[in-house]
């Protein structure tokens, strides 16, 4: 099996920041669309780390979190994760169906409204890119899985295990206004698809 | 007294002796797999992510396999003392994390972890006294070396002790 | 009483919103499908006057919403047809132009722009 480790210079990881700074500015955009609500961002962050200390950076390997998963496909292929606290999630539900937050329970339409939110970020978030590296990406149809993120992102990591030691992860997060809605938006490309990326941009 | 909590990470393992807690979060596909030998009170845990070291390049890692993290595991416990012969097994973990995923590599990655953790015991002739494997859900592991008991705890299908 | 619809979406969550938005202006929403080969049933069945088709939904008998687009204009020239696609798709939705589909709109999308496209393609 062909083995691929991931390698960053300094220069790599900022033009990197730099065009997640603008995917994610896009997505943040179609998301306040969608909500007709203001939404704040964080600078993006660029974590390069051995694949079994991903758990720890997206929240803990025991953490309750509400996810929305992707695979991407196309020129340079990977994973988006979506990751909602659970409390969150309920706001983010309640936003979108209009109705109250008050139980713990995501009901089918509750769960396909958080989908819904997953794939209209993860649309504009791809297009974004797609049009800087000329490269196509399209995702699959999304998946929601509400358990721990250790549990969670094995699954992923399993597949990148075989490949590599390393994962790459682009983290962006987003902030609705009134502070009730923190997600996090992960895009683990496959160790070609960072090469693919990097020479699309010339870095 | 608080007992003494060891932590085992994604691809890693310990082997520790009474009174300790040996626990592994947030388990998936994965698999965890302890072992016990009452008599001294020692037990091991290793948290497994492929079924196999052949296949990789980079083999660094022995805990991330079954067939090297097994092994490794029941030799550091009887360089503490305990004999094969009483030692036992419980093998929790391999879910299906996304039950609807189609025609994958890995869709069955939890699944074949479990075969190549159960393969690897009876050719060491290890038996198996309690599993909890496959599901769509995550597992939290806490196996007490005093009572040589596991407690599984997840979000949503309750809380078991092996 | 408005113009029948029928509104075609893999996710319940967009079938419930794009309904709201219909009902509200006085459309009657007559039926709702989950996947193409659905579509295409369900439009042989309740003849609407204006379906909504989103562009990316799991394939059921080999039918994604284009090829529900292709069979059902096969079927009747004169279909009305908007299709509903998210940011990165245009090239599906030139396809489903191609394929006889009306217009679109892109999720997400305000309320006033689907109204905005439906009424075009009632009155295309």
């Amino acid at each position: 099996m062909l083995e691929e480790d991931i390698k960053l210079n300094d220069k790599q990881q900022d033009v990197l920041k730099e065009i997640a700074n603008i995917c994610a500015g896009n997505a943040a955009t179609a998301f306040s669309q969608l909500l007709n609500k203001k939404i704040e961002m964080n600078v993006p962050r660029v974590h390069l780390l051995r694949v079994e200390k991903v758990p720890e950076v997206v929240g803990g390997a025991d953490t309750l979190v509400v996810s929305v998963v992707f695979q991407v496909f196309g020129d340079a292929p990977g994973v988006i994760l979506l990751l909602f606290p659970q409390k969150d999630a309920r706001s983010l539900a309640a936003m979108l169906t209009e109705t109250t937050v008050d139980s713990n329970i995501f009901t089918e339409m509750d769960q396909s409204a958080i989908k819904e939110a997953g794939s209209i970020l993860t649309g504009a978030y791809l297009n974004t890119l797609s049009s800087f590296t000329r490269l196509g990406l399209i995702p699959s149809t999304p998946s929601i899985v509400i358990d721990m993120a250790g549990a969670l992102v094995d699954y992923i990591l399993i597949e990148l295990a075989t490949v590599t030691e390393y994962a790459l992860l682009i983290d962006s997060e987003f902030i609705e206004e009134d502070r009730s809605v923190r997600g996090h938006f992960f895009l683990l490309p496959n160790p070609g698809s960072l090469t693919a990326i990097l020479k699309a941009i010339g870095a | 007294m608080e007992v003494h909590e060891i932590h085992v990470g994604m691809a890693d393992m310990k082997v520790a002796r009474s009174p300790a807690i040996l626990t592994s979060l947030g388990i998936g596909s994965c698999v965890g797999i302890v072992l016990y030998y009452p008599r001294l009170k020692i037990g091991g845990m290793a948290h497994i992510m492929l079924p196999d070291i052949e296949v990789v390049r980079n083999k660094s890692n022995r805990a991330k396999f079954a067939n090297t993290a097994v092994p490794d595991l029941l030799r550091e416990m009887e360089q503490m003392g305990a004999e094969k012969l009483m030692i036992k097994a419980k093998i929790m973990g391999g879910a299906h994390m996304f039950c609807f995923a189609k025609s994958s590599t890995v869709f069955n990655i939890g699944e074949r972890n479990v075969e190549k953790v159960k393969q690897i015991l009876q050719e060491l002739r290890i038996k198996i006294v309690a599993e909890d494997t496959g599901g769509c859900y995550g597992r939290s592991l806490f196996f007490d070396l005093d009572t040589g008991l596991v407690r599984v705890r997840t979000i949503a299908h309750g809380e078991k002790i092996l | 009483m408005g113009a029948k619809v029928l509104v075609v979406d893999d996710a319940v969550f967009m079938r419930k919103m794009i309904g709201d938005i219909l009902k509200k202006e006085g459309y009657e929403v007559v039926g709702e499908a989950e996947n193409g080969k659905e579509a295409v049933d369900k439009y042989m069945e309740l003849c609407p006057e204006l379906v909504t088709m989103d562009i990316v939904m799991p394939k059921v008998g080999d039918i994604d919403g284009i090829g529900a687009v292709k069979q059902i204009m096969q079927k009747d020239g004169k279909a009305k047809i908007l299709m509903v696609s998210a940011m990165g798709q245009h090239a599906l939705v030139v396809e489903a132009i191609q394929a006889g589909a009306k217009d679109f709109v892109t999720k997400p999308f305000q309320p006033s722009r689907v109204l905005e496209a439906a009424k075009r393609v009632l009155e295309s």
